[in-house]
């Protein structure tokens, strides 16, 4: 049994009153415990505003929000002691050094020490800026300072909305490996982002978000094995088209030229079955698309 | 968490550069307005008068004047207030800290009432040095033109009353910022709206009311009634009869500030409880 520590239940915001827009259209959520859940969409799908809900900054216009079983509105904000964010760009005093805004955020948890904020600027690669000012970072370096501000009271569930935005390939890379660290000692990521390839590689599970709803949501292998296509070389496309829309499971059917493009099921399966319906392929490849693909036949 | 984050605040606010901008602009300015009334009133004497009744600034009267009109709320005691409450809030809706703490589990109402507590003593401490260095002035002037001014005619407890009353008179100012910040989110709305009300919006409403046959009610309007309570500054002078012939008492007069003060900060709370913040 998992334990859910995130959880959304008919989230909905409408902006504008009724008649506004309806920025996240009844989303449900589960994010459990341990995991690294990407939260996909294309831009203005909803994601920034469904975290706003997360976090307590955007009351919803109807369902609720859960972490770690407790409610989550603007007004019940007890729970989000244990979530560390970095949502859109690094909230930080600029005229502060690095060190300096790492200390004014510590004094709100008495449990974290001098230790620990050496130790956090350490993880994100900014100890030898420690005493500079944030107001001259580059937008990579306010990003890792935001990283070290979300990790700083050593939260339960970390949300993050693109965190390696700005930072260069080693610097993603470093970013990668530390979510996968911090989930391996058993915390929890939400990670909000736009770069599918860096979602495959780190994400467990995926919600993927289009026009305010959750068009898709499971296991990275499974949405893309749900995807999987099968393309066999036919004499007559047609016939075969017509053939494959009686075997179960078939999602989609597309032919082109001398190929059918077959999705939902197996290549063993097609094969079977049309040979039954005796047409014989002349060539038959199964491809697994990668997460860009699938988000974008979703999202389309 | 409350005295955590009112900590915090204080922290923040003396390494922040608009309290250190916002004291060296007060003592700067209060110098110039107490040599220059001083001097001013030296040439209208000289020529036979002239430039209307210059108050004297020098020692005792020139503190008072310094508590009473220069530190007023409508002058430098309602400026300083505002240009503090804005940085304090609306700036940390810009950077985003604002969302960061409550993002941390952080009460809305604790995250303002901290803000609204910790800009107590930013405030006191300008008035203090305000009144030091404005008084230094005022004893400067008197020491080069009539000699030496005599401490015993300053009422030294009245004179800790009057840094008290000046205080209470800035909060309905700040106040009513931190509600302005809430509802705009913008320093230049935040300070438009402000200084807009403390030049203009109050001397309209005040002047309606009278016109209404409500000029008492308009003595209790909040920037009024916070300028009457530092009228009672006077009362620092030894023996000093002007305190006799303020309309409202002084205990109504104080209640009033604070009263004004608690809807303001009242409404802020109301408003911030229910916003939407973007991140």
């Amino acid at each position: 049994m998992y334990e859910i520590v995130l959880q959304t239940e008919d989230l909905r915001k409408q902006f504008g009153g009724p008649g506004g827009i309806v920025a996240v259209d009844r989303i449900d959520l589960s994010v459990r415990r341990g995991e690294v859940f990407g939260f996909l969409g294309p831009n203005g799908a909803g994601k920034t505003t469904a975290i706003g809900m997360l976090l307590g900054l955007l009351q919803p216009t109807s369902g609720r929000v859960e972490l770690f079983g407790q409610p989550v509105t603007p007004r019940h904000v007890a729970a989000l002691r244990q979530v560390g964010s970095l949502v859109g760009a690094p909230a930080m005093i600029p005229g502060f050094t690095a060190l300096q805004n790492l200390h004014v955020l510590a004094g709100l948890h008495p449990d974290v020490d001098e230790r620990r904020v050496d130790e956090v600027l350490e993880i994100v690669g900014l100890a030898e800026a420690a005493n500079r000012r944030v107001k001259g970072f580059s937008l990579g370096m306010k990003q890792r300072l935001g990283l070290a501000v979300a990790l700083l009271h050593r939260p339960e569930l970390l949300i993050l909305d693109e965190p390696t935005n700005g930072l260069d390939p080693a610097g993603m890379r470093e970013i990668r490996e530390l979510l996968q660290t911090l989930a391996g000692a058993g915390a929890t990521v939400f990670l909000s982002s736009h770069l599918l390839h860096e979602v495959e590689q780190v994400c467990d599970r995926v919600a993927i978000l289009n026009r305010g709803r959750v068009v898709a949501q499971g296991e990275v292998s499974l949405l893309l094995g749900d995807q999987a296509v099968v393309r066999a070389c036919v004499p007559n496309p047609v016939a075969a088209a017509q053939a494959l829309r009686q075997l179960d499971g078939v999602t989609e059917i597309e032919s082109n030229g001398s190929y059918v493009h077959v999705k939902g099921v197996s290549s063993e399966a097609v094969n079977l079955h049309l040979v039954q319906h005796r047409i014989i392929p002349s060539e038959l490849t199964s491809g697994r698309p990668d997460l860009e693909n699938v988000f974008l036949e979703l999202t389309r | 968490m409350f005295a955590n984050l009112w900590a915090i605040e204080q922290r923040k606010t003396f390494k922040r550069k608009a309290f250190v901008i916002t004291l060296a602009g007060t003592a700067a300015l209060l110098v110039f307005l107490v040599l220059g009334t001083h001097f001013s009133a030296q040439v209208a004497a000289q020529q036979g008068g002239g430039i209307g009744e210059l108050p004297s600034m020098l020692w005792p009267s020139g503190i008072v004047v310094l508590l009473t009109d220069f530190l007023s709320p409508g002058f430098i005691g309602g400026i300083v207030p505002v240009i503090l409450a804005t940085a304090f809030l609306v700036e940390e809706y810009r950077w985003g800290t604002l969302q960061l703490w409550l993002s941390r589990g952080v009460p809305r109402s604790t995250v303002l009432g901290a803000k609204a507590a910790a800009l107590v003593l930013p405030l006191l401490l300008t008035l203090i040095a305000a009144t030091l260095i404005g008084g230094g002035a005022s004893a400067l002037v008197t020491h080069l033109g009539a000699g030496p001014g005599s401490a015993e005619q300053v009422n030294f407890a009245q004179l800790v009353l009057s840094l008290l009353r000046t205080l209470t008179a800035m909060l309905p100012v700040a106040a009513l910022t931190l509600l302005l910040g809430v509802l705009t989110r913008s320093t230049a709305g935040t300070l438009g709206a402000a200084m807009g009300y403390l030049l203009l919006g109050e001397q309209l409403l005040g002047g309606l009311l009278s016109l209404t046959g409500l000029s008492t009610a308009a003595l209790y309007l909040p920037i009024t009634v916070s300028t009457v309570l530092t009228l009672y500054n006077h009362t620092l002078i030894k023996g000093s009869e002007a305190a006799k012939s303020i309309p409202v008492g002084q205990a109504a007069a104080f209640a009033g500030a604070l009263l004004w003060t608690a809807v303001f900060l009242g409404l802020a709370m109301w408003r911030f409880n229910r916003q939407d913040l973007s991140i």
